[in-house]
């Protein structure tokens, strides 16, 4: 089985996109067949669309970064798990940890 | 009845949409919930007399903030002349502008004639005239960001910043209008342009930036003094630096949003778009500091003396820097920008070069740029989407145009948002740590890496260009801050605005139109619309992020523009793999919104049968000449030719070529190239199309 996100076929991608909004408790056939000028919202097809390139670009991209760690000698992947834990607010958290002065 | 809502209205309006909330359950219900107190403003200021300009002088609606705080100190301005100056103009001008969704002028003249019975009592900045961003909580005054899903929303207490503007004695005059639930250039929440460019007010194809668009229109035009806006993607600094104004994004946490719709909880900013860096100041100074309802205001460092920082310092009758300050300039700063703003950036760092404690250094960006700065721009899409999960549930309609973003907020992990936080460490350390290490301060060249860091960020008005017909659009820069460090970008600023003068000037007004071109308007804008897809990219990215300005090519020819996309995956050289966005468009003979830059970036948006255009700008390379790799531009597709039509505009003889080459049969490698000397620059268009080849 090919784990290149390329592989996959717009059926199986429309489908994963289909069941996940039905599992976030969202009504894709509320959406328009044709356009709407009057909310602007996209149509179904446009919005199956949009996703199935958003799912082929960017979370492939994102899960196959890796922090890099500063040393070296051992697992990769092993170190990589200490390096640069998750900072949600990296400003406030400069501040925070005394690397701000003031 | 228009725009203009009174006490009156504002009242019965909040009694409908309580009544409304108790029917649906919907959005009124926040309406029902008791009102926390709103930290007022408390700390003491003090905004010192400035020299007044004799426009302002001449002319209320003219005068900087200080300005005016100046004139009515010294008995020669009132409220009431202050804020009726920019009534007048929002009633004459604003038909044009369509810089607000909502008017508060009535209660604005009440409010100046209440300050004029007490001059001096009713806080530092009593009297001035402000537009609100409609996506602040203003108490019993309609709410909407803009969008479907707050269209009869009436909050029951007042944002924390506007209450602290209100608490030193500011008075609206109106919410500003705001690209739908903050994301591109103000449109109905149907995606119909409406807010123009002050300075282009006549040609709506002109980006006027956004979304905070309404607030830099209004500020521009001389319907407020001043005005607040939010910012999550250069929301803040790109329409100051469409529309010449100064704009300050502070750290994160150093302003409350607290009663601010969320866009990003960890990147939404609030902060002014003003007419000077001492404008800002001011702002910043009443905005800032620790809210009890926003825990990420709290433990901070605490603010500086933002108006001392924004002062210009004079030694022996020249102009110095407060402190001696390096300024970082990043490798992309001249090259990836046409030549008429290249040649404005090099006169600002020549500007800032004489300035005795300024130095100007060159500086570099890690080779992970940008991945960091542009892929992992889209973790921000998951906490778009969370707050608003019930409305999306409720209806995905109500997000009108806006759609598609909040969408692809539910299609990344958890394990992918993790990462993401993850990489914002690794990105705060590179930037402090490497591109920072030896400079104080560093030149921008789009704002969206310092928001995913929460760092700050000062727009400053650099110059003008001229764009098509258009002869003098503004252009502007974006300094960069280490956290907490406001006053030293002020400080920056003001050495800087007291040795030019492109914060002073002032557009034209707008020449009003006839019945016959009303009615050619209405047609027009009718025809301007923004599509989901180019929401969500003008979303997705800032387009004006390498100071290439946003071009709509032609009333209902062009449905798709340009995005320059921040960052990428293709890598330099030819036969470079298509990413899958790309190729999957390809196969559908669709378009590829394809990305230019001086650096390697990655096409992305797919608008099956659609045109496009593009603002071409690169620097000029012949096309025999290998450029380098930082200038050449990889891409790849299958089956597609794309073949451009040279549009030449503006240029006389100087033409703009693409050239797109074959490399294999499976791929394809293009290479934006020109006959050197003859790109003039920005402003030079090209629209292509796409269509199936061998």
């Amino acid at each position: 089985v090919s784990v290149d996100p390329s592989t996959l076929t717009t059926d199986q991608l429309n489908a994963l996109i289909t069941a996940r909004l039905v599992i976030s408790g969202i009504d894709l056939t509320l959406l328009p067949t044709t356009p709407d000028l009057v909310t602007g919202a996209p149509t179904q097809a446009q919005a199956l669309a949009a996703l199935r390139s958003f799912l082929l670009s960017a979370p492939s991209a994102i899960n196959s970064w890796r922090p890099v760690a500063t040393t070296t000698g051992a697992d990769p992947n092993a170190l990589s798990q200490e390096a640069s834990p998750p900072l949600e607010y990296p400003s406030i958290a400069q501040a925070w940890t005394g690397l701000v002065p003031g | 009845m228009g725009r203009e809502l009174n006490r009156r209205v504002f009242l019965s309006r909040s009694a409908a949409a309580a009544a409304g909330a108790a029917a649906l359950g919907a959005v009124g219900e926040t309406a029902a919930q008791a009102a926390p107190a709103a930290p007022g403003f408390a700390r003491p200021v003090r905004i010192p007399d400035v020299p007044v300009r004799p426009q302002a002088l001449a002319d209320s609606s003219e005068p900087t903030v200080a300005e005016a705080i100046t004139l009515m100190r010294h008995h020669k301005l009132t409220a009431t002349d202050l804020v009726q100056a920019h009534v007048d103009r929002i009633k004459k001008f604003d038909s044009v502008y369509q810089a607000y969704n909502a008017l508060t002028t009535d209660a604005a003249l009440a409010a100046a004639a209440e300050a004029d019975k007490n001059p001096g009592k009713g806080g530092p900045l009593a009297g001035i005239p402000l537009t609100i961003k409609d996506n602040y909580y203003t108490a019993g005054v309609t709410t909407t960001a803009n969008s479907f899903i707050f269209a009869s929303f009436v909050p029951p207490y007042d944002a924390t910043s506007y209450a602290r503007l209100k608490a030193a004695g500011a008075i609206m005059v109106g919410k500003g209008q705001m690209g739908p639930l903050a994301t591109t250039r103000a449109t109905t929440p149907n995606g119909t342009i409406t807010t123009v460019n002050a300075w282009t007010p006549g040609d709506p194809s002109i980006d006027p930036g956004g979304s905070s668009t309404g607030p830099a229109c209004s500020v521009a035009g001389r319907m407020a003094c001043s005005s607040i806006g939010t910012q999550t993607g250069g929301s803040i600094v790109n329409p100051s630096n469409q529309q010449n104004l100064t704009g300050l994004k502070p750290t994160m946490g150093r302003t409350s949003i607290y009663g601010v719709i969320p866009l990003s909880y960890t990147r939404d900013h609030s902060g002014p778009l003003a007419r000077d860096a001492m404008d800002a100041a001011i702002m910043m100074t009443i905005m800032a500091g620790p809210d009890p309802n926003d825990v990420r205001t709290l433990g901070l460092p605490p603010v500086p003396d933002l108006i001392q920082a924004a002062t210009a310092v004079v030694r022996h009758g020249k102009v110095v820097l407060r402190r001696p300050t390096t300024i970082g300039v990043p490798p992309d700063f001249l090259t990836g920008v046409g030549s008429d703003v290249a040649a404005l950036r090099i006169a600002l760092l020549s500007a800032l070069s004489n300035i005795p404690g300024a130095k100007v250094v060159n500086v570099a960006y890690p080779a992970d740029w940008n991945l960091m700065t542009g892929t992992f721009n889209n973790i921000r899409l998951s906490e778009r989407t969370e707050p608003f999960l019930p409305y999306m549930k409720q209806d995905p309609k109500l997000f009108g145009v806006s759609l598609l973003s909040w969408l692809q907020g539910l299609f990344l992990s958890g394990d992918e948002w993790v990462t993401g936080q993850r990489a914002k460490h690794h990105l705060i350390r590179e930037v402090l740590d490497v591109v920072m290490a030896d400079c104080d301060v560093l030149l921008q060249t789009g704002p969206v890496p310092f928001d995913i860091l929460g760092l700050p960020e000062l727009a400053v008005p650099i110059g003008f260009t001229a764009i098509g017909t258009d002869p003098k659009v503004p252009s502007g820069t974006i300094i960069g801050g280490r956290p907490y460090e406001e006053d030293r970008l002020l400080e920056v600023a003001a050495a800087y605005q007291a040795v030019t003068s492109w914060h002073t000037e002032r557009p034209a007004d707008p020449v009003l139109p006839s019945a016959a071109s009303r009615a050619m308007r209405a047609a027009v804008g009718t025809a301007h619309r923004l599509t989901p897809e180019q929401a969500a990219e003008q979303s997705a990215l800032k387009i004006s992020a390498f100071g290439m300005p946003t071009t709509l090519h032609g009333v209902g020819k062009v449905v798709c523009e340009l995005r320059l996309i921040g960052g990428g995956t293709a890598g330099p050289g030819p036969g470079t793999r298509f990413p899958q966005a790309a190729r999957d468009a390809s196969r559908k003979g669709g378009i590829m919104v394809m990305s230019m830059s001086a650096r390697p970036v990655t096409p992305m948006c797919e608008v099956p049968g659609r045109t496009a255009s593009c603002t071409a700008g690169m620097g000029a390379r012949s096309p025999s000449t290998p450029p380098p790799s930082s200038r050449n531009i990889p891409t790849a597709c299958s089956g597609v030719t794309m073949s451009l039509s040279p549009m030449i505009k503006r240029m006389g003889t100087l033409i703009a070529e693409i050239a797109w080459e074959v490399i294999s049969g499976s791929s394809m490698a293009w290479t934006l190239a020109s006959r050197a000397g003859q790109l003039s620059g920005w402003g030079a268009s090209v629209r292509y199309s796409c269509s199936k080849g061998s």
